[in-house]
């Protein structure tokens, strides 16, 4: 028994259909911590080097942190990690919801998915018990309609994480979904699920967590939480989420409105948090163990649509992204995408981007089959996503992504994609807000807000300025991806403002060992040069021109607050020259063999010098 | 169209009736210095007879153990709420 752990990691092979237990040590528990540090090693030294993300030589890695699942508050999160079908790299992506503590419940830390099968399965998992059962009557259901169906023939009690079609069909950015409206979105590992055949995994466990102080813990956690809820932000951001930020993106310029061209909306009175509470309010809806419960069931009566949420980046990339007129618009497509099964950032971006190619006449509505892809069109919109999840007609083309899509069309469109490494950018513009640019080029799977979300300093250091973004950036980067380690949400932190270091007493209380910021920060560091050193082995000729920003950032932007700003290759090459030098890495971006030793990589160091990817 | 789980989430507590007392057949069950009925684990034959009698669904069976687990008032579940929404009736 290791003190905040559930104690086994679960192997399945569906190839085989065989089930191995194997046991979580303590050298990995307390040095690897868990979270997105186990995928990151285990996707290193498990998968062949090269791999083809869609092949059964992929393997899925889900795994729980020390937190997940403890009293902890919002210990709720999950996280799903492959080989990129979308990028071709490193990828995790996290989910909150519930199922995260059942899997610990029964005594699992971590599920590796290896192998395919040839006819549809689900895990379903309950304790010590664990079935690959026949998925067929599921398969071609939508993600949300699946776990209606499972819940139904299975119990109440069971937390399931579902596919949809678009993963069935391998759509590059097909998502993850669980408690009906919680995604692990990005980088299309549904589409590595539904390569696999796996429609689902459904679990039950009813064992408890072994913790090394319960009393010191539900103490800490007791403070916490009275903390928290004395915050004068409490209130508004337990009612409105993180909806809550729209009015501030618009009003300072970096909202994405028609794929990024400008970045104020004049339609935000009609998508933004308040309005959709006024118009669409059903009830409030909150993860495990949460006392903030920041997401929302809503309710379209133009649409006759359920949905949780829109949260602010489906607001961002599927409302004002697209030109469209309400939040009911944005929530429609949303409860689209959700039961399609396909993250609502990359599904914005890739009708975005065949929106601004319909602007421009580079498309044309013969080549969307009879759609007119005006902006703010929610009738072509639903009608071509559906196209792409099932990749009929031109639906083919863009459910390989957008960058992907453009490099099929040609005609130079590569340059209407908003992307970094393949991966669609967030909802914040960065014409001017060079730190959150650097932190969606380097951040480990493409550009994504999460990693570190600078555009707060941005604007609070001055939106010109490059001195100390980098260091921003560094910092963030070093902090935040360690929420996703220990399994936690980072809400807590990030909007009440709850200490870093209360996160570390609550795991040394949950594990019995004694972390301490630094040491926390410098494997926070160890994992990042790994999954760097990923990509270093997995993409032939990476390095620093996979961090460049896209080419609409060095486009004026004509109107706004921020009209007139652009950004110059000299910026760029200023910010990633300060940002490798930070991580010791050389000047192509790749981390050095001598830096791989320093951090405790030695394994890794070698096999890149073996493979040719890096000097020695 | 789906729409939201429908389920929810209940905390089974117990109401001090009493029935478990009465079902159990080798008189495990006893009232304790706080007022709450719990179970002798050394008397016990792990029946079952009280998990089913129980009305408010608030003796289990677990894994854990052999012995069926009961609310014995500990107030673990007011403390630890993380939305403060269960409440001493005395405090009330």
């Amino acid at each position: 028994m290791i003190d905040g752990y559930g104690g086994s990691i679960l192997r399945v092979d569906l190839t085989t259909g065989s089930v191995k237990r194997e046991p979580v040590t303590p050298e990995l528990a307390h040095d690897w911590l868990g979270g997105r540090a186990w995928i990151a090693k285990y996707m290193y030294e498990e998968l062949p080097a090269g791999v083809d993300p869609l092949s059964a030589a992929n393997k899925v890695f889900v795994a729980t942190g020390p937190l997940s699942g403890t009293l902890w508050p919002s210990s709720a999160k999950i996280v799903w990690g492959t080989k990129s079908p979308l990028t071709g790299g490193y990828i995790d992506s996290n989910m909150g919801g519930l199922i995260m503590a059942e899997l610990k419940y029964a005594g699992l830390d971590m599920i590796i998915v290896e192998g395919a099968s040839e006819t549809p399965v689900y895990l379903c998992i309950e304790d010590d018990k664990v079935e690959v059962r026949d998925a067929s009557s599921y398969w071609g259901k939508g993600s949300v309609e699946t776990e209606y169906a499972l819940k139904r023939d299975l119990r109440e009690d069971f937390q399931i994480a579902t596919i949809g079609t678009a993963g069935e069909n391998l759509v590059k950015f097909a998502c993850i979904t669980h408690d009906v409206g919680r995604q692990a979105g990005r980088g299309g590992t549904a589409a590595v699920l539904g390569s696999k055949k796996l429609k689902a995994i459904a679990v039950r466990g009813t064992k408890p967590i072994p913790v090394a102080n319960i009393e010191g813990l539900q103490k800490h956690t007791t403070s916490i939480i009275d903390y928290m809820k004395n915050k004068a932000y409490f209130p508004t951001f337990s009612k409105y989420g993180t909806t809550d930020v729209t009015d501030w993106c618009d009003s300072v310029g970096v909202i994405p409105v028609n794929n990024f061209q400008h970045a104020q909306y004049p339609k935000k009175d009609r998508i933004n948090g308040k309005y959709m509470r006024e118009q669409m309010y059903v009830r409030d809806k909150g993860c495990y163990a949460c006392p903030l419960g920041c997401s929302t069931y809503t309710y379209s009566k133009k649409y006759d649509v359920y949905v949780e949420g829109p949260e602010y980046e489906t607001i961002g990339l599927m409302g004002s992204n697209l030109g469209m007129d309400s939040i009911e618009e944005i929530a429609v497509l949303n409860a689209d995408v959700d039961n399609l099964g396909m993250d609502s950032i990359s599904s914005g971006s890739a009708v975005a981007f065949a929106m601004e190619l319909y602007q421009r006449g580079i498309l044309t509505k013969e080549d969307f089959g009879g759609l007119e892809m005006t902006w703010g069109n929610v009738h072509a919109a639903r009608a071509f996503l559906r196209l792409i999840a099932a990749r009929q007609g031109i639906g083919a083309t863009f459910a390989e992504g957008a960058l992907a899509a453009a490099r099929i069309i040609g005609r130079d469109t590569e340059k209407y994609v908003v992307q970094v490494k393949g991966l669609d950018y967030s909802a914040y513009d960065t014409h001017a807000a060079p730190a959150m640019m650097l932190a969606y080029m380097t951040s480990d799977i493409g550009a994504q807000h999460t990693r570190a979300w600078a555009i707060v300093q941005d604007i609070s250091m001055g939106r010109g300025s490059i001195e100390g973004k980098g260091q921003v950036v560094y910092d963030l980067q070093h902090l935040r991806p360690l929420m996703e380690v220990l399994g936690v949400c980072r809400f807590p932190w990030l909007e009440m403002k709850v200490d870093w270091e209360d996160y570390v007493t609550a795991l040394n209380l949950v594990t019995g060992q004694h972390y301490t910021t630094e040491g926390l920060f410098a494997f926070s560091e160890k994992v990042w040069n790994l999954t760097r050193a990923f990509w270093t082995r997995e993409v032939d000729g990476f390095g620093r021109a996979y961090d460049q920003p896209p080419a609409r950032m060095f486009e004026p932007m004509p109107d706004g607050p921020t009209a007139g700003a652009r950004v110059t290759q000299a910026m760029v090459d200023q910010l990633l020259d300060g940002y490798y030098q930070a991580y010791h890495w050389d000047q192509n971006g790749l981390p050095t063999a001598q830096r791989l030793r320093e951090v405790g990589l030695g394994y890794v160091a070698d096999d890149l010098v073996k493979r040719g990817r890096i000097p020695d | 169209v789906p729409r939201f789980p429908e389920g929810y989430f209940e905390v089974h507590l117990c109401s001090q009736c009493g029935d478990c007392q009465s079902v159990c057949p080798v008189e495990a069950i006893a009232v304790d210095t706080n007022g709450a009925y719990v179970i002798d684990e050394s008397a016990c034959i792990d029946c079952g007879a009280c998990v089913d009698s129980c009305p408010q669904q608030a003796i289990f069976r677990s894994p854990a153990s052999p012995h069926p687990y009961m609310c014995n008032l500990c107030g673990a579940c007011v403390a630890n709420c993380a939305a403060q929404a269960l409440i001493w009736e005395e405090d009330r």
